[in-house]
């Protein structure tokens, strides 16, 4: 099962579409996972603003050897897994029909995916797949599965989901998820650490991962020498190659007595291997923005009081930052709001803030995301609901847009009307920033293009901001060269 | 390259080994990959050489006649041999 479960407050949108009646409580009041669909042995669901799965029996059965494991229970207290706790069908007047049984999960704040995660954050995701596998091993159990989707994020921390994922390991079993693990992580940090490429555009276009047969297109002569490169990914094309709709070895494997020592040792050697590598090229234009910003000490103080004051206003349940960077202002708003996203379209940047998030005492309450507004993660997968927009996924009661317009503007040719349009299309309360053309970021930016922007001005921002919000505040940054404004959505808008 | 050449010879010899040999229940929903799953005893070391060796081992005495393959295996592999070598979704 690869599914993962959107927060949706009240009174946003459900999906188009759902997973089929089956995975719907027969009175209808709950409302399917789209992506959970995959796995016949269970259904997630929502209903009232909880999350549920209905298991069949098999699935049940393996939950309740699952919960008395000791690695499950230590695995649970200590949050790598998400809290998962069986509920009384009739207690919630959910009916069962064909299913055996229900769980209750604890909700992910904001889901994410794996092709808006930074390398550490994949890094990260895989050593728990492993450290999950290591336990469940020891216990006679094993992850059934290895799919990147199934790891989430409190913040800066990773949180399997798919506990039914988790089987008694039968005797003479290879690892079934082996290949998956591959192809949703292994690979890509490989693509990232061995060829500099950026894996997010190949887990965007293919929701399964990267084939062994692309990876190996892409490796040299001189890969084949690092390591995991020769196993991995050569050897395992060669034999998928070979076997192509060939017959199945499980019965070979387990009369010649494959065990589970095999798994430990492979799991092992995969947790060496994946904790050695390291992104190649890791610097990037905007890498030590932080450090090397247009404010001025005096002024980016202001800037950050004013948001403060702004954040201040309320208690806010989600907070968006957009063009986060490496966090200054996501962690202002943390202070007000239950959850910050914080975009940024700079992988380096986003990896800066989810390290600095990991280094501190309170990391659950910053989301780090690699997304560049322009191009965001769509909606896609089976029937385009499978794996959701950003929207789709929560929308935000507060939104930070911090030295974003220039770029949305002039790098993206965004106009200006449809970029504020949007904003307001979400329903949220504004902190956003006017960066003029006399500002020396503007004059780089327009320094080699024609400059067609006639929309580009204060009286004009400030009229389109008018007309969609009620402005609360407004103030001059930088001598006048920036203006930053609080605005809260119209009522009806 | 030398060290493709011999890994090369290494994984056809133990493919070899699998030919006929095949057919118990899959019990998960996804698909393990045969070459996957034949690739999971050369990464288990000591005990997948264990393994590779009894595999060997098998595949002697079923050459020499002292061990039969399971009946199903050798079923499909005749049915395969019959057949010609069509897309078998066409």
């Amino acid at each position: 099962m690869n599914e993962a479960r959107p927060q949706r407050p009240p009174g946003s949108a459900p999906p188009a579409s759902g997973g089929g009646a089956s995975s719907v409580p027969s009175d209808g009041a709950g409302e399917p996972e789209p992506g959970s669909y995959r796995d016949r042995n269970g259904a997630v669901f929502y209903r009232d603003g909880r999350v549920f799965r209905f298991l069949s029996n098999r699935a049940l059965e393996n939950w309740r050897q699952l919960q008395q494991a000791s690695f499950f229970k230590r695995l649970s207290r200590e949050g790598h897994i998400v809290e998962t706790r069986e509920a009384d069908p009739e207690g919630k007047g959910i009916g069962l029909d064909r299913w055996a049984g229900l769980l209750e999960h604890a909700r992910i704040p904001y889901v994410s995916y794996p092709y808006e995660w930074t390398f550490g954050m994949l890094k990260d995701a895989a050593l728990l797949h492993l450290k999950l596998m290591r336990e469940a091993l020891a216990d006679g159990m094993i992850l059934k599965d290895s799919s990147a989707y199934n790891v989430q994020w409190e913040g800066v921390h990773p949180v399997f989901i798919d506990v039914p994922s988790f089987e008694p390991l039968r005797q003479g079993e290879p690892w079934v998820g082996y290949r998956q693990f591959c192809e949703l992580f292994l690979y890509p940090l490989m693509l990232a650490a061995y060829k500099g490429i950026d894996y997010r555009p190949w887990l965007r276009g293919q929701i399964d991962g990267i084939p062994s047969g692309q990876m190996r297109a892409v490796m040299s002569k001189r890969d084949l020498l690092r390591p995991g490169v020769l196993l991995h990914v050569m050897a395992q094309d060669a034999l998928q190659k070979r076997y192509t709709g060939g017959g199945n070895v499980r019965g070979a494997l387990a009369e010649a007595g494959f065990d589970k020592a095999l798994i430990e040792r492979n799991v092992e050697k995969l947790t060496a291997l994946v904790t050695r590598l390291e992104p190649a090229g890791t610097k990037t234009t905007w890498a030590d923005y932080d450090r090397t910003h247009s404010y001025e000490e005096a002024e980016l103080e202001k800037k950050k009081a004013f948001v403060r004051k702004a954040a201040a206003r309320r208690r806010w349940r989600l907070a968006w930052d957009l063009g986060a960077n490496t966090g200054t202002f996501s962690r202002i708003a943390a202070e007000h709001a239950d959850y910050v996203v914080a975009m940024d379209g700079d992988w380096m940047a986003i990896e800066h803030l989810y390290q600095r998030g990991k280094a501190s005492s309170d990391g659950r309450r910053i989301l780090p995301l690699v997304v560049n507004l322009a191009d965001a993660s769509p909606n896609q997968g089976w029937r385009g609901v499978e794996r959701k927009g950003l929207a789709e996924r929560g929308r935000p009661d507060l939104t930070l847009c911090l030295a974003l317009v220039h770029h949305i503007v002039i790098s993206a040719n965004i106009p200006l009307a449809d970029f504020i349009g949007w904003l307001a299309g979400l329903g949220t309360a504004v902190v956003i920033e006017f960066v003029g053309r006399e500002d020396e970021m503007v004059q780089t930016l327009l320094a080699n293009r024609e400059d067609q922007y006639d929309d580009y001005t204060l009286q004009t921002f400030r009229a389109l901001l008018a007309a969609h919000f009620e402005i609360r505040a407004e103030a001059p940054l930088k001598g006048g060269k920036r203006h930053i404004f609080f605005a809260e959505a119209k009522k009806g808008e | 390259m030398r060290v493709k050449i011999s890994s090369s010879l290494h994984l056809a010899t133990l493919s070899l080994l699998f030919v006929g040999m095949s057919a118990s229940g899959a019990h998960a929903y996804l698909d393990a990959g045969t070459g996957s799953m034949i690739l999971q005893v050369l990464l288990g070391g000591i005990a997948g050489l264990l393994i590779a060796g009894k595999l060997y081992w098998y595949r002697f005495l079923s050459l020499v006649g002292i061990r039969r393959e399971q009946g199903q295996a050798g079923e499909a592999e005749d049915e395969r041999k019959a057949r010609p070598q069509i897309r078998p979704d066409r």
